[in-house]
């Protein structure tokens, strides 16, 4: 279901916020399209404090393991990346549909080291809302359906009190894969 | 006896020559505040009983500090364990320690701890540029500053010809190795069945293998020396950790701690090890997103970086002489207790 409760604006607003204290960068230097790598210097530890500031703050579970790492365990070790740490033909073309036009910099054959630099600001907060829209219909407590803000960044139930529980962040990846796989059989 | 000779009686006493039961009491300075308190009893002797880590730092200091009050400190020379040495000494002066994946974490505090107690420091990293580079670089720069000369190796311990590299840059800059200090780790956070076999692999490579590699490349320095091994460990070589496959490659080392205590034992080189509670690294952002109640573990219960490191210090100081093949606990009690009441943030 796609919610409603918390604004795209907050979300993006908020993982603007994460980056800028994350990386310790200046405000205003973050642009949708930046790539937290490539533009703004961040190391693959600095994702694990960004992602930690968002749970906290929306009260979500952003994904763990990458994309790669995921297919990787669905269709068979080396169906994302070859024995020589190279991205796959099938890996692109998953990770094409998954990044849109984000993802034009990806080609079969480089190093994987160098994927995860198609991450850019936009895709991590996709992946806020993507998590966000897991939201249930009706509150799992309860039974009431009821949400309600609070602080304009998380989600509670009007009836109960209890905070919303979404679905976690890699488990949604994996439906995705299973459900893209499902539709165009890439792997 | 002879003026300044010391004795090793006690290791929180010290005799000093003086006024008969005279009392002084004398918390050390600097980097050795809280670690250490000793109690002074003046005997009418020329003895300096003094047993501990920290015996050249703590008689330096008293030595100021009776100078000070006009009191006098017979002979100028100390060392602990019952030899003589220059007072002004740093107990690790002259000595070298390389410490395995030291541009961070628990690693940067060993080498620092180190660098102060005077001992020359080659600092080891993976990385290739980054915070990693950077963070190598400024240790280096840090452990300089008091002193003390370092130099930077960039290898990666899991491939053997990395380390043989690492050992042969160790040779040509200080010609000596005192310890080894195995902190190096990386691996994947994830249930043991779901590890692909690259990160199986990966896992063994660095975790088991690459501490085996350095062992074996450190072995003609360390045989010169008589030097120590300290293997770095974590509870999670005894005990369960949601999502850490890192734990068995632990509980093997602890296993290869015991054996190497014997078979290098021989040829003069001890080999322990220090397995830690729950520190906060940057290797704890990782846990933490496993571990999702550790937030609400009292704070009380972290372990400082500072804190593994001063137990790594006290087994490679004289003082730790008698410890072989053991792996030392530092959790401030964490896995000691059954039972905890509710945690509160
Ligand atoms: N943090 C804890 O709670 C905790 C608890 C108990 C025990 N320990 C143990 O203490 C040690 C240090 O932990 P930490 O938390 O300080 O770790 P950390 O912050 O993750 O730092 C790890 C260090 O190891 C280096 N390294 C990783 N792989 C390497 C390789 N293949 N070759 C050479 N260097 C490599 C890293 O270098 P780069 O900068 O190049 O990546 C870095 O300097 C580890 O053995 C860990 O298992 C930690
Ligand atoms: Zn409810």
């Amino acid at each position: 279901m796609k919610q409603s409760i918390i604004p795209e604006e907050k979300v993006v607003e908020e993982v603007n916020k994460a980056i800028v204290e994350g990386l310790d960068i200046k405000e205003g230097s973050v642009a949708p399209d930046s790539s937290l790598i490539r533009d703004l210097g961040a190391e693959s530890l600095d994702f694990l404090d960004i992602n930690y500031r968002l749970e906290q703050t929306f009260g979500i579970k952003l994904a763990r393991h990458s994309i790669l790492e995921h297919m990787e365990e669905m269709f068979g070790e080396e169906s994302a990346i070859d024995e020589n740490g190279r991205l796959t033909e099938k890996a692109a073309a998953m990770l094409r549909r998954r990044f849109g036009d984000g993802g034009a910099s990806l080609e079969p054959g480089m190093d994987i080291d160098e994927v995860p630099a198609i991450v850019t600001v936009r895709s991590i907060v996709d992946g806020v809302l993507h998590v966000l829209d897991s939201l249930p219909d009706k509150c799992t407590s309860c039974g009431a359906s009821a949400w309600t803000p609070e602080d304009g960044s998380r989600i509670k139930c009007g009836s109960c009190g209890e905070y919303a529980v979404f679905t976690n962040g890699d488990d949604l990846v994996r439906e995705w894969l299973q459900e893209m796989q499902e539709e165009e059989k890439i792997f | 006896m002879r003026a300044g000779r010391i004795e090793s009686v006690s290791p929180s006493i010290l005799l000093l020559p003086g006024k008969k039961g005279c009392r002084e009491s004398l918390r050390p300075a600097g980097n050795l505040q809280g670690s250490l308190k000793v109690r002074v009893v003046v005997v009418d002797s020329d003895v300096i009983s003094l047993n501990g880590i920290f015996a050249g730092a703590i008689l330096h200091r008293l030595q100021i500090m009776r100078a000070r009050r006009g009191l006098g400190l017979a002979g100028g020379r100390v060392e602990s364990a019952g030899r003589l040495k220059d007072m002004d000494k740093l107990p690790f002066e002259n000595r070298t320690a390389l410490i395995t994946g030291s541009s961070r974490g628990i690693g940067r505090s060993i080498a620092l701890s180190f660098a102060r107690h005077g001992a020359d420091i080659v600092v080891n990293h993976h990385r290739q540029g980054g915070s990693s580079e950077a963070g190598a670089k400024q240790l280096c720069d840090e452990v300089r500053a008091l002193g003390r000369r370092a130099f930077v190796v960039r290898a990666d311990i899991s491939v053997k010809d990395s380390v043989k590299g690492l050992f042969e840059e160790t040779k040509r800059e200080f010609d000596r190795l005192d310890f080894l200090i195995l902190n190096a780790a990386r691996a994947p956070f994830k249930p043991i069945e779901r590890l692909l076999e690259r990160e199986l692999r990966q896992l063994v490579e660095t975790n088991y293998l690459g501490n085996i590699f350095c062992i074996q490349a450190a072995l003609p320095l360390l045989e010169k020396t008589q030097g120590k091994i300290v293997f770095i460990s974590s509870l999670g070589s005894r005990f369960y950790n949601p999502a850490y496959p890192l734990g068995s490659m632990k509980a093997a080392m602890e296993s290869v701690v015991r054996d190497t205590a014997e078979s290098l034992g021989g040829r003069g080189i001890s080999v322990n090890g220090v397995c830690a509670g729950i520190v906060k690294t940057d290797s704890f952002k990782v846990l933490r997103q496993y571990m999702e109640e550790i937030d609400r573990m009292p704070e009380g219960l972290f372990v400082e970086p500072e804190e593994v490191a001063d137990v790594v210090m006290f087994l490679c100081s004289p003082a730790g002489r008698g410890i072989r093949g053991q792996t030392l606990v530092v959790d401030r009690g964490l896995s000691n207790s059954l039972y905890r009441s509710v945690a509160v943030k």
